[in-house]
């Protein structure tokens, strides 16, 4: 048998097109550079194990894991309910839902502090029956990271659910299982890939969460300083500290990203 | 009667379809139409998926589905065991698990739903697969393993939507006597959805022709070969039939002494023989190259049907050819013409009787 | 609020072009260099050097409205001024980086040494005006905070500014000197931000600047006590052998402009 050699014949990719995407490429690249030119290097062991950056790392990993949790225990029924029910209002929630991917997160928290602070809608009777205070504790910090997250994860999965094209639910159906048995061992396990693809946007997402954190549950120390608000801090006080968290969450951002993109967006 | 349905039901504001079947236990009746006939619709309104608009379904004495009295019986809990077409087993199960599925939804423990798949799993042959998962299939396995899945929910009705569709050429034929085997086994209603005329006369005692939504006519394969209500029905029964015995390729047809050639092996001794008339070309001299497959005939008679005419010939092998009208009058064919007749090797299907 | 007029935009010098091509083409390059530099700190400054009539101002943000009603007063006089406002740290941060404003002002002497010593071409500082630090309570001052101590109490909801921002040095220093161990609830990385909880009653009570309180109708003031301490002192230099610079600076040391800053609570050096 003769071996079978495989000849490319990609063309040459117009220069115009080349151009742009170096331009566009560049403006992701050049600011990474940036920051790893300022990074402190003979400092970096210091800075990573000083109180400040390990109570934070704390915070945000703590925080990032249990909202990203919230957001699959809640965003995978909603996701369910807007792709599979049909009711009133379901594309203004579809839009309410997805609201918080483009609204500025400090509005996010503001419209949070209304409606959960001691003095908000639900807050303050909360406070009345049970003494319990959300801002300025770290359940306010996974609060309105699950806040900021859960879209992606509604929306990944949402429209994953929505390109299933149900005859394999239908066949379960048809075997006698319930809907909520269809759901559980036949659509999840199929979008499966969609369903991880969303888990890592929405810890993502709330590892890098600053805005609505900042306006909903403050900023302390050990509390509710999670990195992102450890390096808005150290802006003012110690920008080697600023930069080196700020590497820190882009190589771990990073990291995730790259070790997901197989299953992510290939499979998806 | 174990099913007894009547009812019209609505896929678009453009299509309805509009039937009355009964098949009865331990039978198989077979749904026969073109693609666009409403053969989909009919899976979905007997499986539960679809509600009917008006009309009556009774499965076994259980009335699933009745408009006027307010009735519907939801899918999960009509008890319908569908093969579909393209199978849908479960990719992130094992074979084990997919057959286990149906008795593990109604609420049975896992050991004994998992004893229930083992069962049908070793009536099927199955047992090596039980680890595999399906995209580990064969297309025969798969419809193997999607049948007994639908089996193991004892079902009170069977639906199979186009079981041997996804199957080449090649298996088609195998896992037809398969399939006829398994469908003997099974003691409910069997309903065979199919394009395919070999599958509806080789599989099914009655067979219900549709067309538009309609039901064009209902009988056994005898009465519908017999007396073709129309050119469709003419083309889907034309195809020649033959009881014959395959060695070595060469095709020993019953009660003639005519021999026939053919390249499939694979079925051998006993075989049934399907020629499509389409493939028999007709001649008034003996046509020169391929020597066999070709002999002297009579034409016995010739039927229009439509865009073609069916050309009959006599001794020494009754078949049916399909020519156009043109070609009948240009070879000046009437009753009684002597002709050469000559079948491609290629075009005999065979299958194991 | 002195004049009654709307809250003014950074891009001042937009006000004054003509509709020309140039005049749209500077504003569209003034707005996206303010935004670049509160961002990101952007290299340059190419809104202001080339022309002798406009002045970049980087300034604190406690002086956000004040500042934006001078500059009405002193643009009326024939001259743009755009301004960039930020932490003083956050300002220096961006200087270092190569921004090149006309003027620079700071809450905080020490940062504006460390800009003078850095060798970046100022004029000396000048003193502008001095802030004080005082208490603020939701309206109605629902949990009853009388001074200084009640910072130390835990069962109140309490805010500061974050140390490095200078509403939270200069608060760490006032309770640092008066022995008070305060246990804050939040740091918030600015002041506005701080006082908006006050606003909303979730917090008690936040040590913020007067002048922000000045800004902010809906909370009251508790007066510290005499004696504790607690003033900041704004300084201004302008970039060396730049008239516009130096007379904006000048203006502000000015009699005109000390009844706005006093409006605003300022206190004069």
């Amino acid at each position: 048998m003769t071996r079978s050699t495989r000849r490319t014949i990609q063309q040459r990719p117009p220069a115009a097109i080349v151009v742009a995407g170096c331009v566009a490429s560049a403006l992701f690249v050049v600011p990474l550079l940036g920051l790893l030119w300022r990074t402190p290097w003979s400092r970096l062991i210091d800075l990573y194990t000083s109180d400040i950056v390990l109570d934070a790392i704390r915070i945000s990993v703590i925080t990032s894991i249990a909202s990203a949790f919230l957001c699959v225990v809640l965003g995978v029924p909603l996701a369910w309910l807007l792709s599979r029910v049909e009711f009133r209002g379901r594309d203004i929630l579809r839009a309410l839902v997805t609201l918080p991917m483009v609204l500025p997160p400090v509005v996010g928290g503001a419209a949070l502090l209304f409606a959960f602070g001691r003095r908000g809608i639900v807050g303050e009777p909360l406070d009345a029956a049970t003494g319990f205070v959300l801002p300025f504790s770290i359940w306010a910090v996974i609060v309105a990271n699950t806040f900021v997250a859960m879209p992606f994860l509604v929306v990944t999965v949402e429209g994953a659910l929505r390109s299933l094209d149900g005859r394999h639910e239908a066949a379960a159906a048809t075997l006698g299982a319930s809907q909520l048995t269809v759901f559980r061992r036949i659509a999840l396990p199929m979008i499966s890939p969609s369903l991880r693809a969303g888990v890592v946007l929405a810890w993502a997402r709330s590892l890098g969460e600053f805005g609505a954190t900042i306006t909903f549950a403050g900023s302390l120390q050990g509390r509710t300083q999670s990195l992102p608000l450890a390096v808005f801090v150290a802006l003012e006080s110690d920008r080697d500290a600023a930069v080196a968290i700020s590497l820190l969450l882009v190589v771990v951002s990073f990291v995730v990203l790259v070790a997901f993109r197989d299953r992510w967006w290939t499979r998806v | 009667m174990t099913l007894d349905a009547s009812f019209t039901a609505r896929r678009s504001e453009v299509f309805d379809v509009s039937i009355d079947i009964d098949v009865a236990r331990g039978t198989t009746t077979a749904l026969l139409g073109p693609n666009g006939s409403g053969k989909s619709t009919i899976v979905s309104v007997l499986a539960g998926l679809l509600a009917i608009e008006d009309g009556h379904i009774r499965i076994g004495d259980k009335l699933v589905d009745a408009p006027s009295e307010g009735v519907f019986v939801p899918v999960a809990q009509r008890h319908v065991g569908v093969v579909f077409q393209d199978y849908l087993l479960f990719d992130k199960m094992n074979v084990l698990e997919n057959i286990a599925f149906g008795p593990r939804a109604a609420g049975r423990v896992a050991s004994d739903a998992k004893e229930i798949a083992q069962g049908l799993m070793e009536q099927f042959g199955l047992d090596s697969l039980a680890d595999l998962h399906p995209p580990q299939l064969s297309g025969g396995q798969a419809q193997q393993v999607a049948l007994a899945r639908a089996l193991a929910i004892s079902p009170s009705l069977l639906l199979l939507d186009e079981p041997l569709a996804a199957l080449d050429v090649a298996t088609r034929s195998r896992f037809r006597r398969s399939l006829a085997e398994h469908l003997d086994s099974f003691d409910g209603a069997r309903l065979l959805i199919t394009h395919d005329a070999a599958d509806a006369f080789l599989l099914a005692e009655q067979i219900v022709v549709l067309e538009h939504g309609r039901v064009i006519q209902a009988g056994s394969a005898e009465e519908i070969r017999r007396h073709p209500a129309t050119p469709y029905v003419a083309a889907l029964s034309g195809r020649n039939l033959l009881q014959a015995t395959n060695t070595g390729g060469v095709l020993a047809v019953d009660g003639s002494d005519q021999l026939l050639q053919t390249w499939d092996t694979a079925a051998s001794g006993a075989v049934l023989v399907s020629i499509p008339p389409s493939a028999i070309a007709v001649y008034t001299e003996q046509p020169h190259g391929s020597p066999r497959n070709t002999w002297a005939t009579t034409v016995s008679a010739i039927e229009p049907l439509g865009d073609t005419s069916r050309v009959y010939v006599g001794a020494p092998l009754e078949l049916s050819a399909d020519l156009t009208p043109g070609a009948i009058a240009s070879l000046r064919l009437e009753p009684g013409s002597s002709v050469w007749v000559s079948i491609k090797a290629t075009e005999i299907d065979v299958s194991q009787a | 609020m002195l004049f009654g007029h709307r809250r003014v935009t950074h891009a001042k010098c937009a006000d004054h072009d003509k509709l020309s091509e140039s005049g749209v083409m500077r504003r569209l390059a003034s707005i996206l260099c303010i935004a670049t530099l509160s961002v990101l700190g952007c290299a340059g400054n190419g809104a202001s050097s080339d022309q002798d009539s406009q002045v970049s101002v980087f300034a604190a943000s406690s002086l956000t409205d004040v500042l934006n009603d001078l500059v009405l007063i002193f643009e009326a006089k024939g001259n743009d001024v755009v301004l960039n406002f930020a932490g003083s740290s956050a300002l220096r941060e961006q200087i270092f980086d190569g921004a090149d404003p006309d003027v620079f002002i700071s809450a905080n002497e020490v940062v504006m040494g460390e800009v003078i010593d850095a060798g970046e071409h100022f004029d000396d500082p000048v003193v502008i005006a001095e802030n004080t630090m005082t208490i603020a309570v939701p309206v109605g001052n629902p949990a009853a905070i009388r001074g200084l101590p009640d910072f130390a109490e835990p069962s109140h909801t309490l805010g500061l500014c974050a140390r490095g921002v200078p509403c939270g040095d200069l608060a760490a220093e006032v309770l640092a000197a008066n022995d008070v161990v305060a246990q804050p609830d939040t740091l918030e990385p600015n002041v506005r931000s701080l006082l908006s909880k006050v606003e909303i009653d979730e917090l008690d009570a936040a040590l913020v600047y007067r002048t922000d309180i000045r800004a902010s109708g809906d909370v009251e003031e508790i007066l510290l006590e005499p004696g504790v301490g607690g003033r900041a002192r704004y300084l201004a230099a302008s970039a060396s052998a730049n008239d516009a610079a130096s007379a904006f600076v000048e203006f502000l040391t000015s009699q005109e402009a000390r009844v706005v800053l006093d409006e605003a609570g300022f206190v004069s050096p």
